[in-house]
């Protein structure tokens, strides 16, 4: 589903990611776990295509990202749920409309996307408050809304990054919980990059250590 | 596919509500432009009019030899009609001729002299494909070639002027107007540019999404039209406004009226569209390139 093949990335301005390898098999949890700076947000970025690796290869569904030409990048992004630190939520669009969108994007009816706004938002709890604006949402509700935005279009893999980093210690737990338990349900391959090890414990899913843009185990 | 068209459309439509003061901005720079666009094509076809309605007062005076009668000189008369080049004719007999002499001189020929020696002659206008300076010149050395004619007469000179200045007014007319749509082009991508930059956030989170970058065109260039469309509905009100109170002003005083060109208003409309689709395009291009997006 995801493979690292001796992947490097270094940066302009500093250190990336350092002959990296490792696999992520369908349907499995995996917590990337590593300080600020470690390189856990380079290797998501280097699974949606954000970036590309000057050595080495990823596989994403199918997908060899070095190989993949530039038009077919969104291709592979709509077979993924992102789900990011600072929500990346579109700040004049409603939770509907947010969630809505990767729906429109895919070319659903509308009809369907009613259907699945309503369930993924009912799914994180927020279905009182769909016609709300992020500004008008907690932080906790604002990655909800983003959590609900990622599981809509039943992806086949999720990739979080730091998704509990803006949030309260109590926040974070349910947070983590909720994606865990959605991701369970829908059979779907999640990654979850955090720094946070403690919200790691007591779960169930593979630990990948990373520490200075190598892995650890 | 045709709901994720309506949806864009809907997207397109919206964001001009979401971001008033931008869209705002963008309309008025349109507007602005079409209306001194729109003010050059009235000003234009107005001086074109008077020159053209200056151009049918080409004419040409023929004199016949004084020797002839009138009924000869009437033969002579007969074979000017076949000069090509000639919108109508009219016969001077000699009687005629004295009475204009008259009317232009003040003094009864026949009176003085005690017999008319004015000879007969005739006025020629030339058709409207044939008023260039060349070609009455052509027309004028045909006339002198017939038999019986003795002398031709035109204001060729003035012929010249009118051409000038027409030439002058046309090519300056479209120079000025490319500058203009060039400027105006330009100003239009960078205030529309400034309205993309403050929604970079949405064009990033919908490539994250997996929009492809004709989905996240669509939506500026429906935008990009609107705008063009407002822009030019609002140029064409100050425009014709403008017009009706020069008019009302000028009624006061003099007879003539400006008029309104009648592509004005299909002119403007399309290139307020023009020039909002043009102007989108240009500066959202910008904003999907591999640099704005990542390495891919």
């Amino acid at each position: 589903m995801i493979e690292f093949r001796d992947v490097t990335l270094v940066y302009q301005r500093g250190p990336g990611v350092f002959n990296i390898s490792f696999w992520v098999d369908a349907g499995e949890l995996v917590f990337l776990v590593g300080p600020s700076g470690a390189g856990k947000s380079t290797i998501l970025k280097l699974t949606y295509m954000d970036l590309i690796p000057q050595n080495g290869e990823v596989e994403v569904n199918g997908f060899l990202t070095h190989r993949t030409r530039r038009r077919y990048v969104p291709l592979l992004r709509r077979t993924l749920g992102l789900v990011f630190q600072d929500f990346r939520l579109l700040s004049d669009r409603s939770a509907y409309e947010n969630v809505a969108v990767p729906l429109h994007i895919i070319g659903l009816s509308r009809r369907e996307i009613r259907e699945r706004v309503y369930s993924a938002l009912e799914d994180v709890g927020l279905s009182e408050r769909t016609h709300h604006y992020p500004r008008e949402l907690s932080g906790g509700e604002q990655q909800r809304v983003a959590i609900a935005r990622a599981i809509a279009k039943n992806p086949a893999i999720i990739l979080a990054d730091e998704p509990t980093g803006n949030l309260d210690a109590g926040t974070a737990m349910e947070i983590l919980d909720l994606l865990t338990f959605l991701a369970e349900e829908n059979g779907s391959t999640v990654v979850v990059a955090t720094h946070d090890y403690a919200l790691t414990t007591r779960r169930q899913g593979r630990l990948i250590e990373i520490s200075e843009g190598r892995l650890l185990n | 596919m045709i709901g994720k068209t309506i949806y864009l459309l809907g997207e397109g439509i919206q964001s001009l509500w979401r971001a008033k003061l931008p869209m705002l901005g963008s309309t008025l720079t349109i507007a602005l432009t079409l209306m001194i666009f729109g003010g050059a094509s009235v000003v234009l076809s107005n001086f074109d009019r008077a020159t053209r309605r200056l151009q049918t007062q080409y004419r040409i005076d023929i004199f016949f030899d004084p020797l002839l009668s009138n009924q000869e000189a009437f033969k002579v008369y007969q074979k000017l009609r076949s000069v090509e080049g000639i919108s109508s004719t009219e016969f001077i007999n000699k009687e005629r001729a004295a009475e204009i002499f008259k009317q232009e001189f003040g003094e009864d020929v026949i009176e003085v002299l005690g017999t008319n020696p004015l000879p007969a002659g005739g006025i020629v206008l030339v058709a409207r494909g044939y008023q260039t300076a060349r070609r009455i010149n052509g027309i004028a050395d045909t006339i002198d070639t017939i038999p019986g004619v003795t002398d031709v007469a035109y204001r060729g000179e003035l012929v010249r002027v009118i051409e000038r200045y027409l030439q002058i007014a046309v090519y300056g007319g479209l120079v000025v107007g490319m500058i203009v749509l060039l400027g105006s082009v330009f100003l239009v991508s960078n205030t529309i540019k400034l309205s993309i930059y403050a929604k970079r956030d949405t064009i990033d989170i919908l490539y994250l999404l997996g929009a492809s970058r004709k989905f996240i065109r669509f939506p500026f260039l429906v935008e990009g039209t609107l705008q063009g469309a407002l822009g030019s509905i609002l140029a064409l009100g100050v425009v014709i406004g403008l017009l009706d109170i020069v008019n009302y002003v000028l009624e006061q005083f003099v007879l003539y009226r400006v008029i309104q060109p009648s592509y004005l208003p299909g002119g403007l409309v399309v290139m307020g569209i023009a020039l909002g689709i043009i102007g989108s395009s240009r500066s959202i291009r910008k904003f999907l390139s591999p640099k704005e997006l990542g390495a891919r």
